[in-house]
C-alpha cells in the first residue's frame, strides 16, 4: 500500500514511452537486443537508400561480357548471368522488401485493429461475423492464402502487398478485439460516457489508445515476417517478377546456378532477406518483453 | 518496557528498500511488544509500515528489502536469526497470519474442509478421518451454519465472509500462540465485519492466543483492541491501552487523527479545507517524520528521531515535544 | 443545505433493474420512487449487493433501466434520444468510486478536465484556460498539475481530479460513489469538507452512495437505507442515524464500530448473510434475518409509510 501504482496507469504503450526520450536511451540500455535490431535496420535502411548511388551500376544493366564473375573489387557480390551487378540488385531488392513489409504491416495493423475495435466494442452481430470471417481465414495458412490471394488477382506489386496483409490482418482483429472487450467496462470508458462522449469517441479516443501497445508489437513482428512472405512468394513466381530486382526474385534467379558452383547470385540475397528479417524479429521480440514487464 | 509476559518483542526493526538516494528506509527503528493473551491494534495509514512489520515477524520480506538493523524476539528466539527452515516450523504452528484477499489465500482448486483437514493433519499429525471430523467441528465452531455440507463447498462457491471464517478455522486448527490478522475485514460489509471481530474476540477467548490487529480503522481499534501502537511513514509514533490513547492522546499525529476521523455517532467540526497526511510523505533519514505536519515541531525534530518517552505506564510517546 | 423547494429536482419513480443471464434473472433494484429537492445531500446507503450502486446508474442512464420514470427537472430522462441523454449529462454528472481506473491513464489532467466543456460547447482557447485554472482551485490542486498524468498523483490528488471532472460543467446534479472509501483516514474529512464547500458555492444537489456511514452522516441532510433492491427506510440524516426504526437499520448502525471505546455497544448481529439477489424472498425481502418477523412479513412487501417528521419505514410492525 506505500507505493501507489496500478498496473493501468503504469501501463505504457509504445506511443507513451517513445516520447520520452531520457526513458527510450534507458531502454536501450537495458535491452541490448534491441538496440542490436535497430542498428542492423539502420545500416540495412542507410545501405539500400544511399548505396546504390554510390555503384557505378544500375539494377538492370546487363553486361554480357562480364557474366557469372565471382565476387571480385570490382563486383563485390559479383554478377549474374546476365552481367547485372548482384550487389546493386540486392540493394535495390533490399529497398522494395522494406517498402512492403512497411505498408504490410502498416495495413494490416490499421485495417485489423479498425475492424477488431469496432467488433469487440459493439459486438453483437457484427462482432458475431467478422468473427466467422477470421475463422475462415485463419484456417488456412497465411503464406497459402497470400499465394490464392496473388494468383487471382495477378502479379503486381501492390496486390502482394494487399494479399499478404489480408492473411495477417486476423491477428490484429483478433488482438485489439480482446484488448477493448476488457477495456471496454473500465472505469475511464464509463466515465467518458458520462462525461457526455457519444459511443464512437469513447471507442476510438479513450479505448483503443490503451489497447494499441499488443497490436503495435505485433506490427513489428509482422515486419519481419513480411519480408519472409514476400520473398517467398516472388521465389514461387507470383506477385514481384523478374527483371524487378527483389529479395525471393534474385534468389530464384540463381537457383540454377548453385550446383554448378556461382553460388553468390542466391546467397547474398537470401543472406540480406535472413538479416531483415532477423532485424524486425529481434526488435519485436524485444518490444514484447518490454512491454509485457511493463504490464505488473 | 515493562517486563511483563511479553510474547514477542520487536526492537529497532530498521527495513531499507532501494530506490533514489540510497534507497527508501521503510521501517525506521519500530519497536513494541505484544503480551500474551492480549489484543493489539497495529493503526496507521497508507505508508506507515505497519504491514510491512508484520511480514518481517512472519518473514515475509519481499527479497528487496534489507534489514539495517533490529531483534524481533519470538519466544526467547530472534526470529530474524533464524534460518528458513526452523521459520517455516515457525509460521502456522507458533505464528500465524491472516490477510486481506481471502479468495487468494485459499486454494481455488481445493475444497475448504479439505483445507482445514489439512491444517490438522500438518500440524498436529492426524490421520484422514480424524482431521476430517475436526475440520468440520472447526467450520462450525467458526459459525459457519451447516458446516458438513459447507464443507464440501470451494471457495469461490462460499461469500467472502464465509473464506474468512474458514481461515480463521484453519488458523484456529493450528493453535499459534500469536495471530497476525492483517485487515481481515477490509472489503467486506459492515455486519459481516461485526461477526468476523466477534468470531476474532470469541478465539481469542478460547484459546488464549494474542493476537496483533493490523488495522486503517480507529473504530476498530476502539471496539476490539487492549492496546494500540500508532504509526506513520514507517516510525511508531505511540503506544497506550486503548482507552489511554483515546481519551488522552499525546502525540500530535494521534492528536490530530483522533479529532478529524469521521464519526457515525456525531457530526464532527469540519476543518479549514487542506490536503490530508498521507500526501507527499519525507521519508527522511534522520528526525521525525511527522516534523513537516507537526503543529509543535521544534528545530531538533528534523535533526534527531525521538525516542519513546513513557509518559504513564504503559503509555509511550515518540516525541520531542509531547505536551 | 436546503431550503426544501416545492419541486424536486430528481424523481424517481418506480425504477427498476433487473439483469438477464440465461434463464436467470438478478432483480438488482426492486421499483424504488423517491425525491430528490435541490440543494440537499442525500446519502445511499447499504451493504454490497443492495443495489445502490445499480439504482445510481440506472439513474443516469449510465446502464438502461428495465422499467420506471426519472424525472429531471420535469424532464423524464428514460424517454431521452442518445443525443438528447448526452445533452442533459452536462448537468448531471458522476464522481466514480476508484480514482485508478476512472480517470484515462493516457490522458493528462488537463485534457481529461477540458473534454466536457468542449463536448458541451462550454468554453473555448481563452475561455478554456480560465475555466481550468478556476476549477483546480475551487479543489484544491495545484495549476502545474494539469500537464501531469495520473500515475504521477497520489491517491487524493487522483480523486480530486476525478471531483474537478464532475463539477466542470457546474452541473446541478452529482451523484458521489463512495468518494471517500479508497481513501486514508486523515484524508477523508478533507473530502468531505471540500465537497460540502463545492456544493455550497456552485449549488448543486448531491446523491452520495456509501458504504462509509460516517461520511454520510457528515455530508448528508437525508438518508435513504437500501436492502436488496428496495428502499427499506428514510428520513432526514439525525432522524435515521440516532433514531433508526427498520431492524436492518438498527443492525446496520450498531454494526459499525465507533471509535471511543468509553461507548458501549448493544450490537445487533443478524443471522447468516444476505440471500441471493436472484432469488429475492417473497414479502418482505428482510424477513428471514429479521428478530421481530412475523408471519404476515412472508406474505407482502411493505410499503414505504411516513410515521412523522418525513421519516419512512417499509416495515409492517411500525
Amino acid at each position: 500500500m506505500s507505493v501507489p501504482t496500478s498496473a493501468l496507469s503504469t501501463r505504457l504503450s509504445a506511443g507513451a514511452f517513445v516520447q520520452r526520450v531520457g526513458g527510450f536511451s534507458k531502454v536501450l540500455r537495458e535491452h541490448r537486443m534491441l538496440l542490436l535490431g535497430l542498428v542492423v535496420l539502420l545500416v540495412v535502411i542507410l545501405a539500400a537508400t544511399f548505396g546504390p548511388s554510390l555503384l557505378p551500376y544500375g539494377p538492370l544493366k546487363t553486361d554480357p561480357e562480364s557474366r557469372l564473375q565471382p565476387p571480385s573489387l570490382a563486383h563485390p557480390m559479383g554478377t549474374d548471368n546476365f552481367g547485372r551487378d548482384v550487389l546493386v540488385r540486392v540493394l535495390y531488392g533490399a529497398r522494395l522488401d522494406l517498402r512492403i513489409s512497411f505498408l504490410v504491416a502498416f495495413s494490416a495493423l490499421i485495417a485489423g485493429t479498425l475492424v477488431g475495435a469496432f467488433s469487440g466494442y459493439y459486438g453483437g452481430i457484427v462482432d458475431d461475423v467478422v468473427m466467422r470471417i477470421t475463422d475462415v481465414m485463419q484456417a488456412f495458412p497465411s503464406f497459402v492464402l497470400a499465394m490464392a490471394i496473388t494468383a487471382m488477382l495477378g502479379n503486381t506489386i501492390p496486390n502482394v502487398v494487399l494479399a499478404i496483409a489480408f492473411s495477417y490482418s486476423p491477428f490484429f482483429i483478433r488482438l485489439t478485439r480482446g484488448e477493448v472487450l476488457s477495456a471496454r467496462e473500465l472505469g475511464y470508458a464509463e466515465a467518458a460516457r458520462c462525461v457526455g462522449n457519444p459511443e464512437w469517441r469513447v471507442l476510438y479516443l479513450h479505448v483503443l489508445p490503451n489497447c494499441l501497445t499488443p497490436a503495435l508489437v505485433q506490427a513489428t513482428l509482422c515486419l519481419g515476417w513480411a519480408i519472409l512472405n514476400a520473398s517467398g512468394l516472388a521465389f514461387l513466381g507470383l506477385g514481384v517478377r523478374p527483371p524487378t530486382p527483389e529479395g525471393g526474385v534474385l534468389v530464384g534467379e540463381g537457383t540454377q546456378f548453385i550446383i554448378s558452383g556461382e553460388w553468390w547470385i542466391s546467397v547474398f540475397p537470401g543472406a540480406m532477406i535472413v538479416l531483415m528479417a532477423f532485424a524486425f524479429n529481434l526488435i519485436g521480440d524485444s518490444l514484447r518483453d518490454i512491454t509485457a514487464q511493463e504490464e505488473r | 518496557m515493562t517486563e511483563r509476559d511479553e510474547l514477542l518483542r520487536i526492537r529497532d526493526l530498521t527495513v531499507t528498500f532501494p530506490g533514489r538516494d540510497g534507497g527508501v528506509v521503510i521501517l525506521d527503528k519500530v519497536t513494541f511488544d505484544v503480551s500474551g493473551k492480549e489484543i493489539v491494534g497495529l493503526v496507521g495509514e497508507s505508508g506507515s509500515g505497519k504491514t510491512m512489520t508484520s511480514l518481517a515477524v512472519m518473514g515475509f520480506l519481499p527479497p528487496s528489502g534489507r534489514i539495517q538493523q533490529g531483534e524481533i524476539w519470538f519466544k526467547g528466539r530472534n526470529l530474524l536469526e533464524c534460518s528458513e527452515a526452523e521459520m517455516r516450523k515457525t509460521r502456522g504452528r507458533e505464528i500465524a497470519m491472516i490477510f486481506q484477499s481471502t479468495r487468494s489465500a485459499l486454494n481455488p482448486l481445493m475444497r475448504v474442509g479439505d483445507q482445514v483437514a489439512r491444517v490438522y493433519r500438518i500440524q498436529r499429525g492426524l490421520d484422514a478421518k480424524e482431521a476430517q471430523e475436526k475440520a468440520v467441528a472447526a467450520l462450525n465452531r467458526m459459525g459457519i451454519p451447516d458446516a458438513e455440507r459447507r464443507a464440501r463447498a470451494y471457495p469461490h462457491q462460499l461469500s467472502r465472509g464465509m473464506c474468512q471464517r474458514v481461515l480463521i478455522g484453519m488458523m484456529v486448527a493450528c493453535e499459534p500462540a500469536l495471530l497476525i490478522a492483517d485487515e481481515p475485514t477490509t472489503g467486506l460489509d459492515v455486519t459481516i465485519q461485526a461477526q468476523i471481530f466477534e468470531l476474532i474476540k470469541a478465539v481469542q477467548q478460547a484459546t488464549g492466543a494474542s493476537i496483533l490487529l493490523i488495522t486503517h480503522d480507529l473504530g476498530v481499534v476502539a471496539e476490539t483492541c487492549e492496546r494500540v501502537v500508532v504509526m506513520y511513514a514507517g516510525q511508531v509514533m505511540e503506544m497506550a491501552a486503548v482507552e489511554d490513547l483515546f481519551a488522552r492522546p499525546r502525540h500530535p499525529y494521534t492528536q490530530r487523527l483522533l479529532s478529524s476521523v469521521l464519526r457515525v455517532d456525531k457530526v464532527i467540526e469540519m476543518p479549514a479545507v487542506d490536503a490530508g497526511l498521507t500526501e507527499d510523505v519525507a521519508y527522511s533519514i534522520a528526525g521525525c517524520r511527522f516534523a513537516s505536519r507537526c503543529p509543535r515541531v521544534l528545530p531538533t525534530c528534523w535533526e534527531q528521531t525521538p525516542l519513546g518517552v513513557q509518559i504513564e505506564a504503559d503509555h509511550w510517546v515518540t516525541c520531542h515535544n509531547c505536551g | 443545505m436546503s431550503i426544501r423547494q416545492k419541486q424536486p429536482l430528481l424523481r424517481v419513480v418506480e425504477l427498476v433493474k433487473e439483469f438477464h443471464e440465461g434463464p436467470l434473472v438478478l432483480r438488482a433494484v426492486n421499483s424504488i420512487s423517491f425525491e430528490v429537492y435541490p440543494g440537499e445531500a442525500v446519502g445511499l446507503v447499504g451493504e454490497s449487493g443492495c443495489g445502490k450502486t445499480t439504482a445510481v446508474r440506472s439513474i443516469l442512464r449510465l446502464t438502461e433501466p428495465t422499467s420506471g420514470h426519472v424525472y429531471f427537472g420535469g424532464t423524464d430522462l428514460t424517454t431521452l434520444s442518445r443525443g438528447e441523454m448526452r445533452a442533459a449529462r452536462r448537468n448531471l454528472q458522476m464522481v466514480f468510486q476508484d480514482p485508478d481506473t476512472s480517470l484515462n491513464p493516457r490522458f493528462t489532467v488537463r485534457r481529461t478536465l477540458a473534454e466536457p466543456l468542449k463536448l458541451h460547447k462550454l468554453a473555448n482557447g481563452g475561455t478554456l484556460d480560465t475555466r481550468l485554472l478556476e476549477t483546480m482551485g475551487r479543489v484544491n490542486l495545484d495549476p502545474e498539475f494539469l500537464q501531469r498524468y495520473p500515475h504521477q498523483l497520489s491517491e487524493g490528488q487522483r480523486q480530486r481530479v476525478g471531483v474537478a471532472r464532475a463539477i466542470i460543467t457546474e452541473p446541478q446534479f452529482v451523484a458521489l460513489d463512495e468518494p471517500t472509501s479508497a481513501l486514508d483516514m486523515s484524508v477523508r474529512i478533507h473530502m468531505i469538507a471540500l465537497l460540502q464547500r463545492l456544493q455550497e458555492e456552485l449549488g448543486m444537489t448531491y446523491v452520495f452512495i456509501a458504504h462509509d456511514l460516517s461520511a454520510v452522516r457528515a455530508l448528508c441532510n437525508r438518508v435513504m437505507v437500501m436492502y436488496l433492491g428496495a428502499i427499506v427506510e428514510s428520513g432526514p440524516t439525525d432522524e435515521i442515524f440516532d433514531r433508526p426504526l427498520h431492524y436492518y437499520t438498527r443492525a446496520l448502525l450498531s454494526a459499525i464500530p465507533i471509535p471511543d471505546p468509553q461507548v458501549k455497544r448493544q450490537r445487533i448481529l443478524l443471522k447468516d448473510e444476505p440471500p441471493s439477489l436472484y432469488d429475492v424472498p417473497k414479502g418482505c425481502a428482510f424477513h428471514e434475518r429479521c428478530a421481530d418477523a412475523q408471519p404476515r412479513c412472508r406474505e407482502s412487501r411493505p410499503e414505504l409509510r411516513d410515521v412523522g417528521g418525513g421519516h419512512l419505514v417499509a416495515c409492517e410492525g411500525i
